[in-house]
């Protein structure tokens, strides 16, 4: 996918966000979105789903996952697949028989367990999972993930990166402030927002320049 | 469209979950418009009272509670846009409207439920033939609900955080019960004053009863049209610069 010219302001403002920015996601792959808080990361995540309208021309359908959303805590697990898998198949009642067709071994094997639980039982990680695991079933070409992992321990991160895995026809665009989602994958596009600008980097080229930038540093040290 | 109205299906499912998971919410919403019924006629019950007489006396309240419900609906969803519900939930349905809509119809369903109960109240206390109540009452709603709608939608078009939704619904419904009362007390407006029909979602209701119910149809339609038109002109404006975002975000 590649992001050509994209200019683009705040509605709000004269100010330009965006100037002519070009860059190419790896596609499909997986790609990580980073920068300084308040550098304009999901303003572009915002942008490339088409929730901001812009002057780029949006050629690809996507999706986009939230950090969390509030949901009934009273509904069970099959209720929450009901609402984002059932929307996307058009299936007014989704069994776990029907779902065993439909979604990844990883998905399946942590739903299983839990499809009769009320949400409000699951713990917060839990929750979070459920949701992206469920949106990540959701066939889309790109999607973007904002801080899936944040909350969630390294082994639902695990679970997680598997649903991702499972879907390699796919591109993803992943925001994160955490080096271990990247450590995670052999094959990566970084992406550096800064001072609104873009900058991209294969895995040997990210690495090698974490030592001389300074922000890049800190990203994988994990500070 | 059969996908469409899969997903409007499934949304007015998970919206009726929400509604039934706090049962005390859902008596007091369908239960506090008969208890006022109830104070507001209390000196009139088991008085025969007229038609016109029971909208004079009713229907203003029944106009007010139609139109708060929809405004509730509209800014329960602002609510779930403020959480990033609308922002999330574009990718995954077909159109935003599916949330819209299916909102819409929960509300409506509540509305439908607490007039049967106002019909079966009133055919009781005022000697009223509740089937023609009824049908009566049901029919107003059919025709009011969707310039009702227009009339709310902008709120949703206007970038606005949680406590401010708040404050505007306050304030909208204040304004619109005041304001027609406050017209009832210095003039009598005709029946198809189009300033009054347009402005006052109340008097607009009662209008179209009165019109439904005294035989006052063909005189009223072109108002009625008027009202249709113009409301449906605001939401459909409202609807094309629908605000996805969370204000903070914005």
């Amino acid at each position: 996918m590649n992001i050509q010219h994209l200019t683009y302001g705040f509605p709000r403002t004269k100010a330009v966000f965006f100037d002519d920015v070009s860059f190419s996601l790896q596609s499909p792959g997986v790609n990580f979105l980073i920068g300084e808080n308040g550098a304009g990361k999901t303003t572009l995540a915002d942008i490339l789903t088409g929730s901001r309208p812009s002057n780029l021309a949006l050629t690809w359908q996507a999706i986009y996952l939230n950090q969390q959303l509030p949901m009934l805590s009273s509904v069970r697990v099959c209720d929450v697949a009901q609402l984002v898998l059932g929307i996307e198949y058009g299936e007014r009642h989704l069994t776990l028989a029907r779902l065993q067709k439909r979604v990844d071994a990883a998905t399946l094997t942590f739903l299983t367990p839990l499809w009769q639980q009320r949400y409000g039982q699951l713990s917060g990680g839990q929750r979070k999972l459920v949701q992206l695991l469920l949106f990540l079933q959701v066939d889309r070409q790109l999607v973007v993930l904002d801080e899936p992992t944040a909350a969630i321990d390294r082994q639902n991160v695990q679970r997680l990166f598997a649903g991702m895995r499972a879907h390699s026809e796919r591109t993803y665009l992943v925001i994160t402030h955490d080096s271990r989602d990247v450590a995670a994958f052999d094959a990566f596009n970084v992406l550096w927002l800064h001072q609104h600008r873009i900058k991209c980097y294969q895995p040997q080229a990210f690495y090698q320049a974490a030592q001389t930038e300074p922000f890049l540093g800190a990203f994988v040290a994990g500070h | 469209m059969h996908k469409y109205w899969m997903q409007v299906f499934i949304y007015t499912n998970y919206f009726f979950k929400v509604l039934r998971d706090d049962l005390g919410v859902l008596v007091y919403t369908i239960g506090l418009p008969v208890v006022f019924l109830g104070l507001n006629t209390s000196r009139f019950i088991g008085t025969p009272l007229t038609t016109l007489q029971f909208a004079d006396r009713v229907l203003p309240f029944i106009a007010w509670m139609i139109f708060s419900n929809v405004l509730v609906a509209m800014t329960s969803i602002g609510q779930l846009r403020e959480h990033g519900y609308l922002k999330q939930y574009r990718t995954l349905v077909v159109n935003v409207s599916v949330l819209i809509v299916s909102e819409l119809l929960v509300t409506v369903t509540l509305l439908a439920v607490t007039l049967i109960i106002v019909a079966a109240v009133a055919a009781g206390a005022f000697h009223l033939a509740f089937w023609q109540l009824l049908w009566q009452l049901g029919l107003t709603l059919v025709l009011v609900y969707p310039p009702t709608v227009g009339f709310c939608l902008p709120v949703l078009a206007v970038a606005m955080n949680t406590k401010t939704l708040n404050a505007v619904l306050n304030v909208v419904t204040l304004v619109v019960m005041f304001g027609s009362a406050a017209i009832n007390q210095v003039m009598t407006p005709s029946l198809t004053n189009p300033i009054i029909n347009l402005m006052s979602p109340v008097y607009f209701d009662l209008n179209v009863f009165i019109a439904l119910t005294q035989g006052q149809l063909l005189r009223y339609v072109g108002t009625y049209l008027l009202v249709l038109v113009f409301w449906g002109c605001v939401g459909h404006w409202s609807y094309r610069h629908l605000v996805i975002l969370p204000k903070e975000a914005a």
